[in-house]
């Protein structure tokens, strides 16, 4: 049975957001996740008509199609160095999600699902402590109403950048906000710290063996949560009347160079952009090198509420907090 | 603040309210300081922060979404430019937005791009009025650039309106120029023919101009000044003439249009 379901990305500008969405579907199509390889999901971009039409039938597989979708464009956006979103709508995308594969009875039996993921300004919903942002009443409404009938909302937070982080007042409040909202649908939170290929720039061609182990995937989220405010609020948000179950990731929408294995960094071109090959235009440039990482779990975990090696929830955190202490 | 003095000639003074919407910036190449998010960063006194929504790029465009991909590559570094009556029903005021996306690490930067615009605001009969030298002025004086961070918010909101002095053109004179153009150019004939369509058959259009046509946005803007100056008060569509440089979106109404990257051949006019 089709199951629609809404997403809202939410984070402090700069921190990922589109990023995270842009990389997505190469993410599922390159299987560059932590989910188990014979799970087999499949994840195509829809039109709004395709999204609300009632029985759905997947797209035949056209590759000589110009698909000019406003996915397309965010993809494409993203391959040219990435653009701030405006603060003057909040922007849906539509999914088609399936199954293929060997999946937990209770995944299997449903789906398949359409997708309606929320991106939007950071300024929005998590500005900058202190400053006061003029942002046009309909649309923080608009936003507002968005995160409320959504059934699952991801926090994008940028990992090396955590310590600029003048948002997480704001943040805090957000997260009290939306325990104490009667209404709301929410059944899953997934906190996800973007940038990740980062922490392994000087690891070399082993840096994609060390980001691939689980374990130091948990050690880095239990350090960089430890000293953050507003982990006990979003616990709020799952105690027994909660209601939602929240986990913790990590992904990179830049990722490792296929077969090189090294973050998807070239020190050689201005700015920061991810290895290209020469002599090609626009996203084909990047494809021969660009592996993302981990950038389906936020959206898996969302959609069907099934973990991967690599989230992970509070009694994950927890258990080795305590064997520390 | 300039005094409207007739020195033998007829002038008059507009009076332009100003709107920015970007981001603030700092330093020599104008990069977006880390704390710096999008907002309205500059708004003239005589303008109520409702009328945010009523100024905003994409509405004024007629767009959902204002994109990067959506400018002449050509227009790239000054931005697409629009002329038009604020499409709010009955609406009193004209509009010229200048909008663009430029690096967020400063104007030749390589980082992430952000938008950012600049809408002028003059009464609706001003733009009527005084087409040609409105163009004029708006294509050489309208730019998107940020405003300075180190500028206090009390100043950049309650700018004062700008004032510029017009010179009213003599009818005579207009249609001298205009027939000189009929005679020694290709696009006199054209855009006449254009709006007298337009006027009889009510539909949507554009005409598109391209890099043969003119050598730049300012020639082409000399060029629409003059032919809507030349038309006459009762020119039915008036309130949907839209003229447009740089955008590769076809607005409603009539648009005249130019974009700088298009060469020949590819001149169309198409019924929307
Ligand atoms: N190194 C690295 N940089 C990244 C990665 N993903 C995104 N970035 C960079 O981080 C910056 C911000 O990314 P966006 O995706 O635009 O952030 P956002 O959360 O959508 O920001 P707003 O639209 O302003 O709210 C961009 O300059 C990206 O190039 C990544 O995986 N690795
Ligand atoms: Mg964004």
């Amino acid at each position: 049975m089709t199951e629609r379901l809404s997403i809202c990305l939410i984070g402090p500008k700069k921190g990922g957001k589109s990023s995270l969405l842009a990389s997505l579907v190469d993410c599922v199509a390159q299987s560059a996740f932590g989910y188990s390889p014979r799970l087999r999901p499949a994840l195509q971009p829809v039109t709004e008509s395709e999204f609300y039409a009632e029985g759905v039938e997947p797209k035949k597989a056209d590759l000589l199609m110009v698909e000019q979708g406003d996915y397309e464009r965010l993809r494409r956006d993203f391959a040219e160095g990435g653009v701030a979103t405006d603060t003057l709508d909040t922007y849906e995308y539509r999914f088609r999600l399936t199954v293929n594969g060997e999946a937990p009875p209770a995944v299997v039996l449903r789906g398949p699902w359409l997708l309606e993921i929320i991106d939007s300004a950071g300024e929005i919903a998590v500005p900058p402590d202190g400053a006061e942002v003029a942002i046009l009443n309909d649309v923080k409404a608009k936003l507002a109403k968005q995160m409320l009938d959504s059934e699952a909302i991801i926090l994008v937070l940028p990992l090396v950048r955590l310590e600029d982080s003048g948002w997480s007042g704001n943040l805090s409040r957000l997260i009290d906000r939306l325990a104490l909202a009667p209404e709301k649908k929410l059944k899953r939170l997934v906190v996800v710290f973007s940038q990740y290929e980062r922490l392994f720039a000087r690891f070399g061609p082993s840096a994609f063996t060390y980001a691939c182990d689980p374990a130091v995937a948990l050690h880095v989220l239990r350090k960089s949560l430890r000293a953050v405010q507003w982990l006990d609020r979003l616990r709020a948000l799952e105690t027994p009347n909660g209601g939602v179950s929240v986990r913790f990731t990590v992904c990179s929408a830049y990722g490792f160079v296929k077969r090189f294995q090294n973050p998807n960094i070239d020190p050689h071109q201005p700015g920061e952009r991810r290895f290209r090959r020469a002599g090609l235009e626009g996203a084909r440039a990047y494809n021969e090198y660009w592996r993302p990482f981990l950038t389906a779990e936020p959206f898996l975990y969302a959609a069907l509420g099934h973990d991967s090696a690599f989230t992970f929830s509070y009694a994950q955190l927890d258990a080795r907090m305590e064997e520390s202490a | 603040m300039h005094r409207a003095v007739p020195q033998g000639d007829q002038t008059a003074e507009v009076s332009l309210e100003r709107l920015h919407y970007g981001k603030l910036a700092s330093g020599a190449t104008l990069s977006v300081p880390a704390a710096a998010g999008y907002g309205v960063t500059l708004r003239s006194h005589n303008l109520q922060a409702s009328d945010d929504r009523l100024l905003s790029p994409p509405r004024l465009m007629a767009l959902r979404r204002f994109e990067p991909d959506l400018v002449d590559p050509a227009a790239r570094r000054r931005g697409a430019f629009l002329a038009r009556v604020s499409p709010e029903p009955d609406s009193r005021r004209a509009i010229f937005l200048r909008a663009r996306f430029r690096p967020e690490d400063g104007e030749d930067g390589h980082g992430r791009l952000y938008q950012q615009s600049a809408v002028w605001s003059v009464a609706a009969s001003d733009w009527r009025r005084h087409p040609a030298a409105l163009l004029a002025m708006a294509g050489s004086e309208l730019e998107a650039l940020p405003d300075l961070a180190s500028e206090a918010e009390c100043v950049r909101f309650s700018a004062a309106p700008a004032r510029y002095v017009v010179r009213m053109l003599d009818p005579q004179d207009v249609w001298g120029a205009l027939e000189d153009a009929l005679d020694k150019s290709h696009w006199a004939a054209p855009t006449l023919e254009f709006l007298a369509r337009g006027a009889e058959t009510g539909e949507d259009a554009t005409l598109t101009y391209g890099a043969d046509d003119f050598a730049s946005e300012a020639a082409f803007l000399r060029a629409v000044g003059l032919a809507l100056q030349f038309l006459p008060a009762s020119y039915p569509r008036w309130r949907e003439i839209c003229v447009v440089s740089g955008l590769r979106h076809e607005s409603q109404g009539l648009c005249l249009r130019y974009l700088p990257s298009l060469r020949a051949a590819a001149r169309t006019s198409v019924a929307a």
